[in-house]
């Protein structure tokens, strides 16, 4: 059995002109953030693994079997999106009843008991029901039917704090099994500060980053110094930013000891990294 | 082609060809009433003008738009990513859709077999052969309109192709207007050959269309569509 719940190697998809490299790897058992601006390729990313894109090249491996594979596999894959991808007109009964036949281990107790405990209605339906409710159901769904795996496409755009928070705690409990695992894909970094142990970090289609979160904030520190203090020539730094009086940076850990006296250093969030790494130099 | 796809089918096995028809139905569940009041509409007024066998070719060209429903309320709900996460394979999922909408099919002919029968108002009674004449013919008629107007809904999707659940029936109707201004007696030729072939020849020529539909919607379908 594969230690990894994805593997992608080599992947190259070609969507128009928009060409997605990546390479990643999540352990099973783990919550790996997929991170990048809007157009990186994170929704293509995601796409890919649910065997929806065929790559022109590399190797996709979900939950040890290299795709394209059986459609049984998918029964071990959940998958919630920031709008669901179900009839508006259902009621939340018969959305069980399209989809429980599909799923060997699909749960009607479990089913009931987590719309109960996300305080859905069975006879609501899907067009009634608010973003964070939307998500709670897939989520409802993806349980009910024991998958093993979740893929979540910008599950929390659109939520507010407390919705969010909610998901956060759903996925803790997710991930008390060990043979669960996440890909959460989010251009909200912040929700992923708590509950992502590996970023994965696109821009414009490539890979900058896939690994350990702290691995990812302890290899840059957020600088700030007087208007003159960083010089790109010395120094490589992300997203410099200047002002008449200030200039601001993402610089490599192992170089920030090049810096002049009076820099400020920070450990940087990852929403940090993200903007700066992703942003071109500014001067104000 | 078809050979392949079918061993998918079989090896996704009966329940899921059973799930995906089952989702099909509850796909098109919104849609009951419009599609029920349609057809009693129909019913209604083919009552009061009296079809008699005539009900038959003219269920095979009301069922035939019909078959853009799943497709319009898949699109309407964007149920791609939905299709694309079931653990069925698509050519189950392709070949639900040609069962579902056939079923559709064998309900309103016999829906409208039944009013045939019956002889409503201006009815008038039709004897057995021309019945057993017509049959195969309507589900002929049905084979090339829906076997047409399918694959290309897979391929491109419902509102690039919608005029497609009636360009079919235009076609027949411009190849037999054009047939009857060049000659009626070659309409008329038509279906005394056709009376005088075997009516399996029919069923068998209806069947065939819709499997070689079936194999180009399997090999033609958009991935995510």
């Amino acid at each position: 059995m594969s230690e990894y719940a994805l593997r992608l190697d080599g992947v190259r998809v070609q969507r128009g002109s928009f060409e997605l490299q990546v390479d990643l790897e999540l352990p099973e058992g783990y919550i790996m953030g997929l991170v990048g601006p809007n157009g990186a390729g994170k929704t293509t990313t995601i796409r890919t693994i649910l065997g929806m894109l065929t790559p022109a090249s590399g190797t996709v491996e979900v939950l040890g079997q290299r795709l394209p594979a059986a459609a049984g596999l998918r029964e071990q894959i959940g998958v919630v999106l920031d709008q669901a991808s179900l009839v508006e007109q259902w009621r939340l009964s018969q959305v069980e009843a399209a989809l429980a036949p599909f799923y060997r281990a699909w749960d009607r107790n479990s089913y009931a008991d987590l719309l109960k405990r996300f305080g859905l209605s069975a006879s609501a339906r899907v067009g009634e029901l608010s973003r964070g409710m939307t998500m709670k159901l897939q989520v409802a769904i993806a349980l009910s039917h024991d998958a093993r795996l979740l893929v979540l496409d910008e599950p929390t755009s659109g939520l507010d704090p407390v919705a969010r928070d909610e998901l956060t705690g759903i996925l803790g409990e997710f991930l008390v099994s060990e043979r669960h695992s996440v890909l959460f894909s989010t251009h909200i970094t912040s929700d992923l500060e708590q509950v992502a142990d590996q970023i994965t970090f696109l821009h414009e289609g490539r890979v900058w980053f896939s690994g350990a979160t702290d691995e990812l904030r302890d290899a840059y520190r957020l600088v700030r110094t007087g208007p003159d203090g960083i010089d790109p020539a010395i120094i490589e730094c992300h997203g410099l930013r200047r002002s008449p009086t200030t200039a601001e940076a993402l610089v490599p850990s192992a170089e920030v000891g090049l810096l002049g006296s009076g820099a400020v250093v920070e450990r940087p969030s990852l929403d940090q990294i993200v903007v700066h790494l992703a942003s071109k130099e500014v001067v104000a | 082609m078809s050979g392949i796809a079918l061993s998918e089918v079989r090896d996704g096995g009966l329940q899921g060809l059973s799930a995906a028809m089952r989702l099909d139905l509850w796909v098109l569940r919104p849609y009951v009433r419009q599609l029920g009041a349609f057809v009693a509409a129909m019913l209604v007024f083919g009552f009061f003008t009296g079809w008699g066998s005539n009900g038959l070719i003219i269920a095979a060209i009301y069922a035939a738009p019909l078959a853009s429903y799943p497709f319009a309320a898949s699109e309407k709900s964007r149920l791609e990513t939905m299709y694309a996460s079931l653990p069925v394979e698509r050519p189950t999922l392709i070949l639900s859709r040609y069962l579902v909408t056939t079923g559709i099919w064998v309900g309103l002919t016999a829906a409208f077999a039944a009013l045939g029968l019956i002889g409503g108002l201006g009815g008038r009674t039709d004897d057995p052969q021309a019945w057993a004449m017509l049959l195969p013919l309507a589900a002929l008629l049905y084979a090339v309109l829906v076997g047409i107007q399918l694959p290309v809904m897979y391929r491109y999707g419902y509102t690039s192709s919608r005029l497609f659940a009636y360009l079919p029936l235009l076609l027949v109707a411009a190849v037999i207007g054009f047939a009857g201004a060049v000659s009626p007696k070659l309409l008329e030729g038509f279906f005394v050959g056709w009376s005088a072939l075997p009516s399996w020849f029919g069923w068998l020529v209806a069947v065939g269309l819709l499997a070689a539909s079936y194999a180009v919607s399997v090999r033609t379908a958009r991935l995510s569509g």
